[in-house]
């Protein structure tokens, strides 16, 4: 029996809302690292969602893939992993961005917890038919 | 029961609920499943199974939560929100049907 109609979409979308977070926290993390483990400068992730139909109705994370475009080269010889000309590969991750993803990522979660809230307060109210 | 000999004009309408009700519950029909339509204790016991159920689904998030296992704390919270629904409907039933029985109790005969 299905007590709280739409609740299991909203689950699978609070489930990847709270993925999308952690991506993010991992690409702020990472702000500044120059050696990931490929040996290169850390690429920011991505969070894609793809739609579930059926009964299983939801959304859920299709991939967290890599954001390839080039970072900024920085002039610093001091640092341990500048090339040849002081050259150093910073990761693409920009904070301003990042920020702009994390707050939109909270705001979705917060939506999708109205929701959950709602179909709560449906229920309640259906069950306040009878007195 | 010898409702129809009774001089008021409304006791014919009485009577005729009375023989519809007879008619509706057949003479053979003495246990609850006999004449193949799910009895309603039937259905109130499966009921409440359903709505152990949810309470012991929103067990097991808890304590998927509790040891680490999980760490959606949302699913869990929802799990709790639809027993807390389910039990609610429960109780709510309860009422009435407690309400019904006091109400015959009342009768006045």
């Amino acid at each position: 029996m299905d007590f709280l109609s739409g609740i299991h979409a909203t689950a699978s979308a609070l489930n990847a809302e709270k993925i999308r977070m952690d991506v993010v926290a991992q690409n702020i993390a990472n702000a500044h690292t120059t050696r990931d483990t490929d040996g290169k400068a850390y690429q920011r992730k991505v969070v894609t969602f793809e739609s579930l139909l059926g009964p299983e109705s939801g959304v859920r994370v299709a991939e967290i893939g890599n954001d390839f475009t080039a970072g900024e080269l920085v002039y610093n010889p001091q640092h341990p992993h500048a090339d040849k000309d002081g050259m150093v590969q910073m990761p693409n991750v920009r904070l301003a961005m990042e920020m702009v993803d994390l707050l939109s990522a909270s705001r979705a979660y917060e939506a999708n917890l109205s929701v959950a809230r709602n179909a709560r307060q449906m229920a309640a109210k259906a069950l306040a038919i009878g007195r | 029961m010898q409702i129809g000999s009774l001089p008021i004009p409304q006791t014919r309408e009485l009577q005729a609920l009375f023989d519809a009700t007879k008619l509706a519950t057949p003479a053979g029909a003495q246990s609850p499943a006999g004449a193949g339509k799910p009895a309603f204790d039937n259905f109130l016991e499966r009921a409440i199974s359903e709505v152990d159920g949810t309470m012991k689904a929103a067990d097991t998030e808890k304590t998927k939560l509790f040891t680490g296992e999980t760490n959606n704390l949302h699913q869990a919270m929802i799990a709790m929100q639809e027993a807390s629904v389910a039990f609610s409907l429960m109780v709510e039933v309860r009422n009435k049907l407690v309400e019904g029985y006091q109400e015959i109790m009342r009768m006045q005969v």
